[in-house]
């Protein structure tokens, strides 16, 4: 079943729907990178200020690997950092939850949510699309490296 | 090949993120320092009235913060208008709707004038996030008390119910 699926041009589709995810996430935060990076010191996750380089740079690698999953350039780099991203995102809101952090995500489509289990369904989902886009043996409409 | 394997790839790609991150921080007008500030703290209230030309947020603590009640400066509620209602600061003010609260605000005490935001403790971060957009609507003197209600609460200072 699931070889069926990652040999299928489903993973196009998974592609350009984890792409777009990324790129439509980090326009918001390349906008206004003050916002974003109180929005991470909120999860008390990164220590000694850190919470301003994360903000700095983790919107420029969600915009890369969303668009090198869309173009078809370093796929397997692209899906991988975008497994490692949601893992993060993932971790993260849930010991928000479970220290009972009312704050806002920060993360996702929509700005201004708060944490919560839907994000994080929403975020597995995601995590789930790139780990098959990661595994796929359907490398069709890929631009660079070509195997 | 090495630009085939994934690792080498995603170790590619963050580098480019990271030049192109702290790059075009260097040279937009609203960049933000590579490393998060903590807020100034207030050391002494004679400064709370100083009022320099620039924008101002600064964090303030328990015993500051009621003094500062004392002297019947502004708070500003910061949480959920449901927790509002169960309990707040006496005399805070609740945060419904931006612009209602700004505009309130505004006719109240003017721009300049010293008010205090807080949320449930040190673990909340949306009295800092209300004194920076307070901030971006033009208002020039906001302190932060990071103890918040939980504190305050627990000191046993004035509270009422809505």
């Amino acid at each position: 079943m699931i070889d069926k699926v990652l040999k299928s041009n489903l993973i196009l589709l998974f592609r350009i729907i984890i792409g777009g995810v990324l790129i439509y996430a980090s326009i918001t935060k390349i906008a206004d990178p003050a916002v974003f990076a109180r929005d991470i010191g909120n999860y008390h996750f990164l220590p000694f200020g850190l919470e301003n380089l994360m903000a700095l740079i983790l919107p420029w690698v969600e915009l890369l690997a969303g668009i090198g999953l869309i173009l078809g350039v370093m796929v397997d780099g692209s899906a991988l950092l975008s497994m490692g991203m949601m893992a993060v995102f993932i971790i993260a809101i849930a010991q928000a939850i479970l220290r009972g952090y009312d704050i806002e995500c920060g993360c996702g489509l929509k700005e201004g949510q708060m944490v919560g289990l839907d994000k994080l369904i929403e975020d597995t989902v995601y995590f789930i699309l790139s780990w098959l886009i990661y595994k796929r043996s359907n490398r069709r409409f890929e631009l660079y490296p070509k195997f | 090949m090495i630009s085939r394997s994934p690792v080498f790839q995603a170790f590619a790609i963050v580098i480019v993120s990271v030049v192109i991150g702290i790059g075009v921080n260097a040279v937009r007008t609203d960049s933000i320092p590579l490393l998060a500030q903590e807020l100034e703290a207030v050391e002494s209230l004679d400064q709370i009235t100083n009022q320099g030309p620039i924008p101002q947020i600064r964090s303030v603590g328990l015993e500051q913060a009621k003094s500062l009640f004392d002297q019947g400066i502004l708070f500003v509620d910061a949480r959920e208008v449901e927790e509002f209602d169960k309990g707040h600061i006496k005399g805070a003010y609740p945060y419904t709707n931006f612009m209602e609260l700004t505009f309130k605000l505004d006719s109240l005490q003017g721009k300049d004038a010293p008010l205090i935001t807080y949320c449930d403790g040190s673990d909340c971060g949306s009295s800092e996030d209300l004194a920076y957009d307070l901030q971006s609507a033009g208002f020039t003197n906001i302190f932060v008390f990071y103890g918040g209600w939980s504190e305050w609460v627990e000191a046993g200072y004035p509270v009422e119910k809505q």
